[in-house]
């Protein structure tokens, strides 16, 4: 078992099925606020009534100051259908000064009328998304270019196996500079 | 941190330094420890596809952040060890668990206004551990610290050497 491509296939397939039955899982839990799990963003949107009076974690845009007003975005799935959108949510006892545009995490109990009394809140910078993700690709490929370089795939059974002689690229390059200069 | 280049370094600062100790470790290993930090991120497929779309197509509760825990990043390991061979399984499946939990411990960190981190531990439990709160997930300076820590590792086991 396992030493053949059917072997690894029909493993992988099993596995992924586990991996699958895991998310099915998680999506099914409800927040439970006395393990730390407290409702957010979808959960207010779905059915915001069940959660007044609870604590909540939300995290949105600044888009007012006077009161402080942050701009939630959602999305859920009932019966088959997909909703998305942003709710606008006033946020009572914010103990900083806050920026439109800025995205706000707040901490604190839901009132009715879309009014949460913060607790706590975190700010987080607006950031360049673009350049996080370059960084994130180029993580991508250093491992994927060492990955590629130390390992080779035995076309006969489907395994990855560690190359005897791992290619060096970037040693060969210099050897070839060399030899073109000398 | 959302900067996989943060976890590639501490996954590959951990295997650097642990292969003074393991001979065996060489470089293509360590690439493993590195891959293995890239499971939970596996749930960053939710920016192509989100939940409420698999959902509303299944009808059924579905979150990608499943592979973002405990028990999906063990599942997602094994993967990684029914693709190599017999010989290479032992080294693999502890370098990829390696790497992935250096992933979720360091997430497990971040800042959050409630104090409360994940649900690391799923699906032994629904537990949010607190959270010291020592960044956000934003903050750019870490990668420099990660990656300065990396390089320093990587001199200093090939001055070793």
């Amino acid at each position: 078992m396992l030493h053949s491509w059917v072997g690894r296939v029909v493993a992988i397939c099993g596995l992924l099925a586990v991996l699958f039955a895991l998310m099915v899982g998680l999506g099914a839990a409800t927040p439970a606020p006395a393990l730390g799990d407290y409702p957010a963003e979808d959960a207010l949107a779905e059915d915001y009534d069940s959660h007044v009076g609870e604590y909540v974690q939300v995290t949105g845009t600044v888009s007012g100051t006077s009161p402080v007003e942050i701009a939630v975005e959602y999305e859920y799935a009932t019966g088959g259908e997909r909703h998305s959108g942003t709710l606008t949510v006033t946020v009572r006892n914010v103990d900083r000064a806050v920026a439109e545009g800025e995205s706000l995490q707040v901490y604190g109990t839901l009132g009715p009328d879309w009014t949460i009394t913060a607790e706590n809140s975190v700010s987080v910078p607006a950031t360049n998304y673009v350049a996080m993700y370059l960084v994130s690709a180029l993580a991508g490929l250093w491992t994927l270019g060492r990955l590629i370089c130390g390992w080779r795939l035995d076309w006969q059974t489907g395994a990855l196996c560690r190359r005897e002689e791992p290619l060096r690229p970037i040693r060969a390059l210099l050897t070839m500079m060399r030899e073109v200069r000398a | 941190m959302p900067d996989l280049l943060s976890h590639a370094f501490i996954a590959f600062t951990i295997c650097t330094l642990l292969s003074l100790r393991y001979d065996w470790l060489s470089g293509e290993y360590v690439t493993v420890g590195m891959a293995g930090a890239f499971i939970p991120d596996m749930a960053k497929i939710k920016l192509l596809v989100d939940a409420a779309t698999v959902e509303a197509t299944l009808d059924i509760p579905f979150d990608w952040l499943g592979v973002h825990t405990l028990g999906g990043a063990l599942v997602a390991v094994l993967v990684g060890v029914v693709v190599v061979n017999r010989s290479d399984r032992r080294r693999v499946f502890g370098l990829l668990s390696l790497g992935a939990t250096s992933h979720l411990f360091a997430d497990a960190l971040l800042l959050k206004a409630s104090g409360r981190s994940y649900e690391v531990l799923w699906p032994l439990t629904q537990y949010h551990p607190p959270t010291p709160g020592l960044y956000l997930s934003t903050d750019i300076w870490l990668t420099g610290v990660t990656g300065s820590v990396a390089v320093a590792a990587y001199l200093f086991v090939q001055y070793r050497a």
